[in-house]
C-alpha cells in the first residue's frame, strides 16, 4: 500500500505544453485532479463531464474560503 | 494562526483532493509551525514541501521549500538556492529550495487557503519535472498564468 494509490500518468510534458498553451491564448484547457491525484489538463467541456475537481483556472479566483 | 483559521484549513483540506496521510500541521504550540506535505507528481516521483506558518499567517505571504530531495537541481546539475524569476524561485534556505507561489499583489488573506498554496506547488513539480526533461525554465510553461 503506498501513500497513494496512484498509477503513473501521462508526460508531464504535455502537461507543460498544454499549460504554455493555455497562457498564450493558444489553447483553453482546465487542470483537474481525479480520486487518484493525478493532475490533468482537459478541455473546459471535457472537465465538466469528467466530474473531477478542477484546480486549474479557478485557482487564482476560487473563493475555497470567503470570511 | 488563529485556532479558528487552523479548523478552516482542515476543513478546506479534509474536503480537497490531498489525502489525509499526505500532510501534517508540526510544531503548532510553538513560534514555528509549519504544514510538512508529501506531493506525489504525475510521474509518481515523491516530493516533501514545507509551508511555513510562522510569519503571522495568512497575513504573511507563507515561504514554502522543497524539504525532499535536498536541494532539487536543475537538469544541468545547477543550484536553485538563488531567486531566479525564470524558474519561480525565491532565496533558499537550509539547502532546500524556495517555492515562489503567490505574489504580493494575488495574496489574499481571506480568500486563499493551504490547499491552493499545495496546488500551486503541485504545479510547479510538475514543470519543474518538465524543465528536467526538456531544459526548458519553469516560466516557459508558466509565463503570465494564474497557476
Amino acid at each position: 500500500m503506498g501513500l497513494f494509490d496512484k498509477k503513473k500518468a501521462d508526460d508531464c510534458v504535455d502537461l507543460g505544453e498544454a499549460l504554455a498553451q493555455t497562457n498564450s491564448g493558444r489553447r483553453e484547457v482546465e487542470l483537474v485532479i481525479g480520486e487518484d491525484g493525478e493532475l490533468e489538463a482537459m478541455t473546459p467541456d471535457e472537465a465538466e463531464k469528467s466530474g473531477k475537481e478542477k484546480v486549474g483556472t479557478t485557482i487564482g479566483t476560487k473563493p475555497y474560503y470567503v470570511k | 494562526m488563529t485556532y479558528e483559521r487552523y479548523q478552516i484549513e482542515l476543513g478546506v483540506l479534509e474536503n480537497s483532493t490531498i489525502k489525509s496521510k499526505q500532510y501534517k500541521f508540526m510544531d503548532m504550540d510553538t513560534a514555528y509551525p509549519y504544514l510538512a506535505v508529501a506531493i506525489q507528481t504525475n510521474s509518481l516521483r515523491c516530493y516533501v514541501v514545507k509551508i511555513d506558518l510562522s510569519d503571522n499567517y495568512p497575513y504573511n505571504i507563507p515561504k514554502v521549500f522543497i524539504t525532499s530531495p535536498k536541494p532539487l537541481l536543475t537538469r544541468s546539475g545547477g543550484s536553485m538556492l538563488e531567486a531566479s524569476h525564470s524558474m519561480h524561485t525565491l532565496r533558499g534556505e537550509n539547502g532546500c529550495v524556495r517555492v515562489c507561489h503567490y505574489g504580493h499583489e494575488d495574496w489574499a488573506p481571506n480568500r486563499i487557503t493551504l490547499y491552493q498554496i499545495i496546488i500551486k506547488v503541485r504545479i510547479w513539480l510538475e514543470m519543474y519535472e518538465c524543465h528536467l526533461k526538456t531544459g526548458k525554465t519553469l516560466d516557459e510553461f508558466l509565463r503570465g498564468a494564474s497557476y
